[in-house]
């Protein structure tokens, strides 16, 4: 397989990359910053043999077009996209600047979608292509907290969910991952009511279910029950819940 | 920024557990993040926490937990050198350098303990004697300090900070990253003997006789009344040769949690001479192979020790007496041993060959190792051998003993008064500070 992965410079992105390159995968890797990107290409290169190009992009300020070309460029078979890429402000809980709102809704949804758009084609003609997207449990049930942010998770999953549906007669397949409480500098260390998984563990099921048609799933799993009593809940009920526990 | 602003409040507790204190911290895993530090902040960097003296926390200092930057840059096989970035821990490391028929030659005794702290300490391993210390390795770093930014130094570059650095825990700043001299892999097994010895000083003798021909060596006493006067016990002597590679322990060897001890000390004035001589008795004469791991990682395959100690904790006492001293130095610790009637959970004797320089401990001479119970009665012990150990020219190893004080260090390191002077001239804010800093007056 040779995957490009949106989001690699750390926490989940930088687990799954390893993870990946472990596996013998040639991989792309794209963040904001080549400090990061560097080392960890060079690292994977060096421990797993593989090959490892990246690219530093700004997913708030992004040609799509550019990017396919750079990537397919270099890997012309290019066969799986992993969209890992998020960001969250703690003042997303009320009116936030525009520039803030702007950078929510990019990173988390419209580069996404972008992204995936540019290499829709690419990645059909593939024997086996791969579209991966990265949500949060926070999309479940809107809560007035990470408000822009859990709103353009759910456009992310929206979008993957329609893509499934669209290429379900096709070899593409497209995974989409409604995510947990992670131990990433995301967190920022916050205090979690319900316990953070290590990155590693969440790349570790990815990495290991790549070949499976299931649309959406929990990590962990136990999220699945959680996320159905919070959609579950009445609006009575779910109106008191806290408004102070990080909502990811 | 606020305290808040700079990471949650953490507990650090050294190995040992008798330095520990709340600190904020913040664990980066983006250079954007770590080049951010402010430069009129206390600030430490922290390894993987494997001192034995807090010398990655401060209450009044950021820790920055370097566990994230671990990567490995470069690789030259055929100059026989590793770049990789500071937080990478050996053991990340061995399996890769050894599928290439390399590795670090140093190896402290737990496989956790990242490259930064290996340098900062200036570790050795059970080999100083032939292959020197850290240092000796060590051929270029790259150091991050708030005021200056990023150094490359070496012993050419910045050789001035570079030597600081070295041995300097940390107090000049943050090692992203560093290249480090590889060894031919020196086998997959190792051949461990041990053979007995009357007391301390007979397994000096026999160090001085043998240290040549082994590719590690230290002895073990019972320094208990069961091991009589003189400190019964074995020298551990270790050849490596060739065989199957055990990767499991590199990959699965389980965490020191050292913050979480046993609710009671079951190393205790009364236990330890039983366990002791126990011990000696299971342990001396034996013969065999073991895996590299095993041999090179006694102590990671039984974390309990640790934790055997209670909540009180231990102290680890290091200390480096020249060659011409070490017959007397050992009969004088024995008689104040005997007169304290004072249990040790380890007493144990290394050779070591090298210079002398700032606060390293590395030099020429026999390191005996002390893990004591952290009781009133081991503190006031320690008081009178840190008296002796000055007498006997010798040098305490600071970053494993948790409780040496500034004026025992400055009595024994002649240029301890330069190591201090020189950093303040490179970091008049000397805003990198540790319990251990403050301790030694740094
Ligand atoms: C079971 C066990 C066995 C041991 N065996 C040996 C042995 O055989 N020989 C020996 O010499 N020592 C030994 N030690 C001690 C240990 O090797 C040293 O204390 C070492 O420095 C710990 O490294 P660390 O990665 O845990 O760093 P930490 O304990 O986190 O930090 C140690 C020092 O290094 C500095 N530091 C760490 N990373 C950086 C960085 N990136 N930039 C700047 N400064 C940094 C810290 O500020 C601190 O001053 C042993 C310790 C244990 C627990
Ligand atoms: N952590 C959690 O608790 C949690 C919970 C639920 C869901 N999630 C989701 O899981 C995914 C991974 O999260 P994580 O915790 O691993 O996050 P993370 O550690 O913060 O990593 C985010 C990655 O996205 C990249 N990124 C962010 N903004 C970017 C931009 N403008 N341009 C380019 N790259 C950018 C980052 O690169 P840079 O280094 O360039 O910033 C980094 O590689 C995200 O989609 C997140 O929303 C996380």
């Amino acid at each position: 397989m040779k995957a490009l992965v949106i989001g690699a410079s750390a926490g989940l992105g930088r687990a799954l990359a390893q993870q990946l390159g472990a596996s013998g995968h040639e991989l792309y890797l794209v963040a904001s910053d080549q400090r990061d990107l560097l080392p960890l290409a060079q690292d994977l290169s060096l421990r797993y043999g593989v090959t490892v190009h990246c690219a530093a992009i700004d997913l708030a300020d992004l040609d799509p077009d550019a990017l396919r070309h750079q990537v397919l460029e270099k890997m012309p078979s290019l066969s799986a996209l992993f969209y890992v890429a998020g960001c969250a402000f703690n003042q997303d809980n009320g009116p936030v600047p525009a520039v803030v709102a702007d950078r929510l809704l990019k990173v988390n949804f419209t580069s996404g979608a972008r992204i995936i758009n540019a290499f829709l084609d690419h990645l059909d003609a593939q024997p086996r292509g791969l579209v991966v997207g990265i949500g949060a449990v926070a999309a479940v049930r809107a809560r007035g907290d990470n408000m822009i942010y859990a709103a353009a998770k759910r456009g992310l999953e929206f979008y993957c969910a329609a893509l499934r549906h669209r290429y379900n007669r096709r070899p593409l397949t497209v995974q989409f991952y409604r995510v947990g409480y992670m131990l990433t500098s995301m967190l920022g260390g916050s205090e979690t009511p319900l316990p953070a998984a290590a990155p590693e563990k969440i790349a570790a099921h990815i990495v290991a279910h790549l070949e499976d048609d299931f649309g959406m799933r929990h990590l962990p799993g136990w999220w699945y029950w959680v996320c159905l009593v919070l959609k579950l809940l009445p609006w009575t009920i779910f109106k008191r819940l806290s408004l102070e526990a990080p909502g990811r | 920024m606020s305290e808040s602003s700079r990471g949650p409040l953490r507990h650090f507790t050294c190995v040992g557990a008798y330095e520990r204190c709340q600190a904020a911290c913040m664990e980066p895993d983006r250079y954007r993040a770590l080049l951010a530090l402010p430069a009129n902040k206390p600030v430490i960097a922290m390894g993987a926490g494997l001192s034995l003296a807090g010398a990655g926390f401060s209450p009044d200092a950021l820790t920055v937990d370097m566990r994230h930057f671990n990567r490995i840059l470069d690789l030259d096989q055929n100059g026989m050198t590793l770049h990789v970035e500071a937080g990478a821990t050996l053991a990340s490391l061995f399996p890769f350098l050894a599928d290439r028929g390399l590795m670090i030659a140093v190896q402290p005794g737990h496989p956790g303990i990242t490259i930064g702290g290996c340098i900062a300490g200036n570790i050795h391993g059970k080999n100083q004697y032939r292959i020197g210390t850290f240092a000796d390795l060590v051929e270029g770093i790259r150091l991050f300090h708030p005021a200056h930014g990023i150094l490359d130094l070496d012993r050419q570059r910045h050789a001035d900070v570079f030597e600081l650095t070295v041995g300097g825990c940390g107090l000049t700043g943050i090692l992203l990253s560093a290249r480090i001299r590889l060894h031919p892999e020196a086998g997959r097994s190792c051949l461990v003997r041990h053979t007995p010895v009357a007391g301390m000083q007979e397994a000096v003798q026999q160090m001085k006789g043998q240290q040549q021909h082994e590719d590690f060596m230290y002895s073990w006493h019972d320094v208990t009344p069961f091991g009589g006067s003189s400190g019964k016990g074995f020298l551990v002597s270790g050849r490596f040769v060739s065989g199957t590679h055990e990767r499991n322990g590199w990959r699965n060897h389980p965490p020191l949690n050292h913050a979480s001890p046993w609710p009671l000390p079951v190393f205790n004035g009364l236990t330890l001479p039983i366990i002791n001589g126990i011990y000696r008795r299971l342990k001396q004469g034996y013969a065999g192979t073991e895996d590299l791991f095993t041999s090179l990682f006694p102590f990671a395959i039984m974390p309990s020790y640790f934790h055997a100690y209670g909540p009180r904790g231990f102290i680890e006492h290091q200390v480096l007496i020249p060659d011409a001293h070490i017959i007397d130095y050992l009969e004088r610790f024995l008689a104040l041993a005997h007169d304290f009637r004072q249990s040790f959970g380890m007493v144990s004797l290394k050779r070591f060959r090298g210079e002398r320089k700032l606060l390293r401990y590395s030099g020429d001479g026999f390191s005996v190792g002390l893990h004591l119970p952290a009781t009133p009665k081991a503190i006031r012990f320690l008081a009178q051998l840190d008296e002796i150990d000055t007498q006997f020219n010798g040098i305490a190893n600071i970053i494993k003993d948790s409780r040496l004080s500034a004026s025992v260090v400055a009595a024994q390191f002649p240029e301890y008064v330069q190591f201090r002077e020189r950093l303040a001239t490179f970091d008049p804010g000397r805003i990198f500070t540790s319990m251990l800093s403050r301790r030694l007056a740094l």
